[in-house]
């Protein structure tokens, strides 16, 4: 008796064979290497070694932002204002370091705090007020980005040169010839990939973006939730803030302008479903390393530098829609007849029914 | 659940589980519930039938602490509790399967069924492995046809989706299961399971209440039947001593035969 339970149980938990994020995932990662390929055979300088750093760099500090992003948009938000946030996070590390003598890691320290004040208030006025989250933070894209201005007068500001801390080098040291941004984003990203995957927060994140009203009948606080997501994400602008003030040492109000693009961008190439409950940290990196690569790749190609920002939208567009195709939604895949998805589903679906250990729906098996 | 320890298996004087007094509740000028009483009994399905606005929602709403009454009492095992939250009312042994049976659809069967109540390990991480296995037990349990609790719930049919609702009732330990139209959006074959899963749960020794639009299904499966009409109770009757045509009279008001 207690042997059969056992295989019972063994059965019952047994892997279900082709999964559609496991695909996708392995997918773009593939695209991302055929870029990297790509562009070290056909772009002079691309493959050097100052270069790859380069765009380490730049990824490094879309991906910390982009952790952020993705909870938001697996918990069914989003945040257009995070360039601003960026933006004010950096002229407010500035003014602090440079005009009020705070020592840099202190300075640090409240710039995220104030980063996740910021996403705390772009929580409140979504969930309490119930406004879109894409109305809120396209306000606050322009509040923060004026108050920027403002407090820094518009003009660049610069730390005293004879200033020394430790901070400089955690922001933009190297270790082992690996930039600091570097190391950040892998700690970010493996301390966000784990929170998703494997806390209780991580779980309700998904069920809250997969249907809230079930979430809510479970007694998930979803509004809490979504408002913590915000505050991930205001934190992670006044890092990059702190980080980048920390590297350059100088800090300018049009920091972070088009930001809001790279972010969002690399979420959605990474495969984050646009309306909630599905995605990874995964994805939205290997997002950001296509959107990097493709930002310096083409500009090394000796193509016009101001066709990127085409590229990117193209891409953007593509991904997006084929997201909404792999989905079976929208009109060009009820034109198409059949997505992608369907077929994917159809043939898990076949899976998942024959072979039921009581051999009921056994009728399922012939509809294909 | 100390407090639902009532005596099991007296089917001679069967104790009442939950019991409704006179609660109300209303919605601007609309009068949602007028002063309705009831009970629920281990071991028995009571079916709450009406017409569309008699009621029957806002008091499973109610009774799964969705909503809350504007006055009346609820007794659990003869204490009074409140249940102000859907979390409280599920920490306290009643389990509701919604009619829109409140399953994520993007997450596998396992996390659905441990949907907002997931195991920690060490104090922070979901502990998969428990969840898995105590989902595969109350699938094999409920001898629902499903062969792994890994699959998404998105890919599965209907009823199977209804039996995920229902296990997850069952898997929380409810001693009160309030079932919210669970045939209605099934496929006849389909349906029978799902009664057959009620039937398991009755001979389990739960008490059940029924809300269903399907007279059939309701004089097959209800041990009594309770009957709302614009927000009052208008019967309570055995099912062994009525009749189709009388409940649906009841339901309609055409005649108030056996109106209180």
């Amino acid at each position: 008796m207690a042997a059969s339970e056992a295989t019972v149980d063994r059965a019952l938990t047994r892997r279900v064979p082709t999964q559609n994020a496991i695909a996708r995932q392995l997918g773009i990662t593939g695209v991302a290497l055929g870029l990297f390929a790509f562009f070290s055979i056909f772009a002079v300088h691309f493959f050097a070694a100052g270069n790859i750093l380069d765009v380490g760099r730049l990824v490094a500090f879309t991906t910390i932002v982009g952790v952020g992003m993705t909870f938001l948009f697996i918990a069914g938000e989003f945040d257009i204002s995070v360039g601003s946030q960026y933006a004010l996070a950096t002229i407010f590390m500035g003014l602090l370091v440079a005009e009020h003598g705070v020592g840099p890691w202190t300075a640090a320290v409240l710039v995220v705090s104030a980063g996740t004040v910021i996403g705390l208030c772009n929580g409140l006025l979504t969930t309490f007020l119930g406004i879109p989250s894409f109305i809120v933070t396209l306000g606050m894209f322009s509040l923060l980005k004026g108050a920027a201005l403002v407090l820094s007068g518009a003009f660049p500001i610069t730390f005293p040169v004879e200033l020394e801390s430790s901070f400089f080098s955690v922001a933009s040291g190297t270790v082992l010839g690996i930039p600091a941004q570097v190391i950040w984003m892998v700690v970010i990203l493996v301390l966000g990939g784990f929170v998703l995957r494997y806390t209780r927060f991580g779980y309700h994140v998904y069920a809250t973006g997969g249907n809230v009203q079930a979430a809510l009948a479970n007694g998930i606080p979803t509004t809490r939730i979504k408002i913590y997501c915000f505050m991930m994400t205001g934190a992670a602008c006044g890092l990059i803030g702190a980080l980048q003030a920390g590297w350059l040492k100088t800090v300018s109000p049009t920091t972070g302008s088009g930001f809001e693009l790279q972010v969002i961008g690399a979420v959605i190439i990474g495969g984050v479903a646009l309306f909630g409950g599905e995605g990874s940290v995964y994805g939205t990196f290997i997002g950001a390393v296509i959107l990097g690569m493709l930002v310096n790749g083409i500009v090394l190609l000796g193509v016009d530098g101001n066709y990127t920002q085409i590229f990117i939208g193209l891409i953007i567009i593509i991904a997006a829609a084929l997201d909404v195709l792999i989905r079976g939604e929208g009109r060009l895949a009820s034109l198409l007849g059949v997505s992608a998805d369907r077929v994917l589903t159809r043939r898990r679906a076949r899976h998942v029914r024959v072979g039921s250990p009581h051999g009921v729906d056994k009728e399922v098996q012939q509809d294909h | 659940m100390s407090d639902l320890a009532v005596e099991v298996g007296g089917s001679s004087s069967p104790s009442p589980v939950l019991e409704v007094e006179e609660v109300s509740k209303t919605y601007g000028h609309v009068v949602a519930l007028d002063s309705v009483s009831m009970s629920l009994t281990e071991g028995e399905v009571t079916a709450l039938v009406g017409d569309n606005g008699a009621g029957k929602s806002t008091l499973v709403s109610i009774l799964s602490g969705v909503n809350q009454p504007d006055s009346g009492v609820i007794r659990l095992a003869g204490a009074p509790v409140r249940l102000d939250s859907a979390r409280r009312a599920q920490s306290l042994g009643i389990a509701t399967v919604f009619q829109n049976l409140a399953l994520v659809n993007r997450r596998d069967v396992a996390a659905n069924l441990h949907l907002g109540r997931e195991p920690k390990r060490y104090g922070v991480i979901v502990d998969r492995r428990r969840m898995l296995h105590e989902a595969a037990e109350v699938i094999a349990r409920l001898e629902v046809g499903l062969p792994t609790v890994r699959a998404m719930v998105g890919d599965l049919s209907g009823g199977q989706r209804q039996a995920v609702a229902v296990a997850r009732a069952v898997l929380h330990g409810g001693r009160v299961v309030l079932f919210d139209e669970p045939t209605a959006a099934l496929g006849i074959r389909e349906g029978r399971r799902v009664l057959d899963l009620i039937r398991a749960l009755r001979a389990q020794g739960q008490a059940i209440l029924l809300v269903s639009h399907n007279i059939v299904s309701v004089f097959e499966l209800a041990d009594r039947i309770v009957v709302l009409r614009h927000g009052r109770l208008v019967a309570t009757v055995r099912t062994s001593e009525t009749t189709q045509d009388e409940i649906v009279s009841l339901i309609v008001g055409v005649q108030a035969a056996r109106a209180s």
